[in-house]
């Protein structure tokens, strides 16, 4: 189990940016009481149950209410068991679980090491689009016994057990699965809670599950998710009580509901805004232009104009401050500095400066306010930045098709582990490298001598060098952190706040011991 | 007029077909694709799996056999299934479409109620105080922006007084009482926005309507003015004012999308709009189709009201 403590030192720290709510401490003499529907209204519509397709936020809270995977995260950000009681990690390449053995699922068929296979199988075949499959790729899976799974990776993999204890690793039924259920449309899991009722993009009632494995769990008798795309509406609702919890408090009203006593806030950043460049392409294929580009942004400004001063500004590498990976030797890095912006465009040949264009969703106003904010930025050192707004859809295939010079691109933390920067940045990864043809050799090289350690010691000095190669490289510039706040109730208790990776995961880690006072 | 009303559905079906074969292409050749936007930010990039979906949902077939694989099935009154949620669009549908036709409904009520009154009055005391008054809240009502009005009346009456829910779709089946209350604003947002209309509308036509010589008898022969208006002016002076309800209310079919989404009531036009930005093609085409159906069989109901106002609209020589 020494691998197990390992991982829940690291992510402890990693807590990956655990803002561990205060509520917690301070109410820790109230003891739980059970019973009671939450009533959460989530600006994300949930349009499918399928838990190995990532669908958004308010997706992945219900996923983990209603399935569980092989481990889990705990309010701390450590792994801890979920459907496997315990596991051994023979090596850097493989993990071998063993399954708890009173676990059914809903339907009454019990949990074994097949549906563990199925359910891994099943994330890797391209035609389920399952949100891990890179993560996993090359991955196999062997039945040793009925309780008994061994997961091995073609080579050591660091991230692995990290990866299978997030929620879209679920474990589903193959008996289920196979007799042809509609994913999309109905659960059959071995979580907390169980669907009562489901419309897609506008509700979903759950009620407490009365065999969930861990014993005593969960305390509410029920969870209603409402989807309310609209700020004011979902305000509203929370203001005027027929909500008890709303999650993406706008960035407009956080200070406003904080100053509410009714009411408490939680925020942590769990994605980070950023410039991504096409370096394939005239003029940002030069580190030397695109580093000007990062001097030259007034993060501050954006911060405020765009987040109302909810965006902490990024002027070194996006890895939590509370991170073990995080360096404090980078924070300053780009602080604003239009001298070196000019020098470098200088250098690079573009002393009379530049034309450029940007593209930015125009769905979103932390979106059109940051790029218009940028532009003004990039003017004062001689870059024309002409925005080409354009809506997801249009986005997302240009995107893909690397069809671009720059781009504003919100990114959610992907993984509590540094390994992210290989999904972000690596030559491998269609992400964001692949459809504009970037791969550098020395960051490759970083990153897979990265992954193939286990030891959080050793690992660290590698990821700061990972750190710094990116920033010298400058492919993507940082930003700011885009805070992302739920508002709740007073009488909602035990919620807790965790940071990066886990941040969207939040409430479906804390729902289990979440209640009503 | 039963052959009249067979030319025009027929005519409607033919417009039905041209305009739904317009929207298929339409629609496939906006760029985006379903599959990578289905799949978020992570599976959506990987092209192998991308691939793998589309063929899947037979997206990677030539434009022309999927809208023959889609006229085929409609043949058979299938529209097919959300390439998001799965489900069937007919069931999407018909949760969806009383949803929308209780708000317009509920909203035009509203407007009539309140706006054929004020028009009324503002033709009666025209250049007198009550006219003025009228014509001021006519003016107000559709000149505020929905958006504005609709948060008015939910600062005003859910947060300030806390009468009623601020927002919040509640079926009927779960709890009828919730349910009529949460319609109140929406209805109220709509009706005040186009109670302006009806009432200049009125109060135009009535105005007209009172110059003609038979009202002119009318009153000649001693009758009061009231009962002059209300007996023999209004309802002539209501057929233009039912046309344009008429319109509104096919409008209002795809156009209560900023309602909607105030006042978190799951109707057709969110669905649109969601269907449209995910580019769930089946939903779309399936959506504008009950849209353009309903518009073609309101049209229908407003001639009929029109005659039954209008006995001059009944007979076939008119």
């Amino acid at each position: 189990m020494t691998m197990q403590n390992t991982w829940r030192r690291l992510a402890l720290g990693l807590g990956a940016g655990a803002l561990i709510a205060f509520a917690s401490a301070a109410l820790a003499a109230d003891t739980p009481k059970k019973g009671g529907t939450l009533r959460y209204g989530t600006v994300s519509e949930i349009v499918s149950l399928d838990p190995h397709v990532y669908g958004g936020s308010a997706w992945k809270v219900l996923i983990e209410a209603l399935y569980s995977p092989l481990a889990g995260y705990d309010k701390s950000g450590a792994v801890v068991p979920r459907l496997a009681q315990s596991w051994e990690q023979p090596d850097a390449r493989s993990i071998v679980f063993h399954l708890r053995p009173d676990v059914k699922f809903q339907d009454g068929t019990p949990v074994t090491a097949d549906d563990v296979k199925f359910s891994l199988d099943r994330i890797l075949d391209p035609a389920t689009g399952a949100t891990l499959r890179s993560n996993l790729l090359g991955a196999t899976v062997t039945v040793i016994d009925p309780m008994t799974v061994k997961v091995e990776k073609p080579s050591p993999d660091a991230t692995l057990l990290g990866v299978l204890a997030l929620p879209e690793a679920a474990i589903v039924s193959r008996k289920w699965v196979q007799g042809g259920a509609n994913l999309k449309l109905s659960a059959n899991g071995t979580g907390p809670f169980q669907l009562k009722s489901y419309e897609p993009a506008v509700r979903a009632s759950l009620a407490r599950n009365p065999s969930y494995f861990i014993a005593g769990q969960p305390y509410l008798d029920a969870v209603d998710f409402r989807m309310i795309k609209s700020d004011d509406a979902r305000v509203n609702a929370l203001r005027s009580q027929s909500l008890d919890m709303i999650d993406f408090v706008p960035w407009k009203d956080i200070d406003v509901l904080r100053r509410n006593a009714g009411m408490k806030i939680d925020m942590a950043g769990g994605a980070f805004m950023s410039v991504w460049f096409n370096t394939s392409k005239k003029p940002f294929d030069d580190a030397r232009v695109r580093r000007a580009v990062s001097y030259a942004i007034d993060r501050e400004a954006v911060s405020k104009a765009a987040f109302f001063g909810h965006g902490q500004p990024i002027y070194g590498a996006p890895t939590p401050q509370d991170s073990p990976y995080h360096n404090k030797a980078l924070d300053g890095t780009f602080k604003r500095d239009l001298t070196k912006a000019r020098a470098l465009l200088a250098e690079a040949g573009h002393a009379k400066g530049i034309d450029a264009s940007m593209v930015v969703f125009q769905g979103l106003g932390i979106y059109t306010t940051m790029a218009q904010v940028v532009q003004a930025n990039l003017k004062e050192v001689g870059i024309n930045l002409k925005l080409e707004p354009v809506e997801w859809a249009t986005l997302v295939e240009r995107k893909n098709r690397g069809d671009y010079e720059s781009m504003i691109y919100g990114v959610s933390v992907k993984l509590p582990d540094p390994d992210a920067y290989a999904y972000y940045l690596g030559g491998d990864s269609s992400y964001w490298a692949k459809p504009i043809g970037y791969r550098d050799p020395e960051l490759e090289k970083l990153l897979a001598d990265g992954r193939a350690l286990t030891d959080p010691k050793q690992r660290q000095p590698i990821y700061a060098q990972v750190e710094k190669r990116i920033l010298d490289t400058s492919p993507w510039v940082f930003v700011n952190w885009r805070e992302q706040a739920q508002g709740y109730l007073r009488k909602v208790q035990g919620y807790t706040q965790l940071g990066g990776a886990l941040s969207e995961s939040s409430p479906g880690i804390s729902l289990p011991t979440m209640w009503l006072k | 007029m039963l052959p009249f009303l067979v030319r025009r559905l027929l005519s409607a079906i033919v417009t039905l077909a041209l305009a739904t074969g317009v929207v298929f292409i339409a629609i496939h050749l906006l760029p985006g694709d379903p599959v990578a936007i289905m799949l978020g930010d992570q599976a959506g990039s990987d092209p192998v799996a991308v691939a793998r979906v589309r063929a899947q949902l037979g997206l990677d077939l030539p434009l022309g056999t999927q809208f023959t694989h889609w006229a085929g099935a409609l043949a058979h009154g299938d529209l097919g299934v959300s390439l998001r949620t799965g489900e069937p669009v007919v069931d999407e549908l018909m949760r969806r479409i009383p949803r929308s036709l209780e708000l317009i409904g509920a909203g035009l009520l509203v407007a009539v109620l309140f706006g054929v009154p004020l028009g009324v009055i503002a033709a009666r005391a025209r250049g007198r105080l009550a006219g003025l008054a009228a014509s001021v809240l006519a003016v107000a009502g559709f000149s505020a922006p929905v958006f504005v009005l609709g948060i008015l009346l939910v600062l005003v009456f859910s947060l300030g007084l806390g009468w009623l829910p601020s927002s919040g779709f509640v079926p009927f089946a779960d709890d009828p009482v919730q349910h009529c209350l949460s319609l109140v604003l929406p209805a109220l947002t709509i009706g005040l926005n186009f109670m302006g209309v009806i009432a200049r509308m009125t109060r135009a036509s009535l105005a007209d309507v009172m110059g003609r010589d038979y009202v002119k008898l009318a009153r000649a022969k001693g009758l009061p003015r009231g009962k002059a208006i209300f007996r023999h002016a209004l309802p002539n002076a209501l057929v233009p004012v039912i046309a344009i309800v008429g319109i509104r209310a096919g409008n209002l079919l795809g156009g209560t999308v900023i309602i909607e989404a105030l006042f978190d009531w799951p109707g057709l036009s969110s669905l649109l709009v969601s269907a449209a930005f995910s580019r769930d093609y089946p939903v779309i085409q399936g959506a504008l189709l009950a849209i353009f159906a309903i518009f073609i069989l309101i049209s229908l109901v407003i001639d009929l009201a029109q005659g039954l106002v209008d006995p001059r609209i009944r007979r076939p020589s008119a």
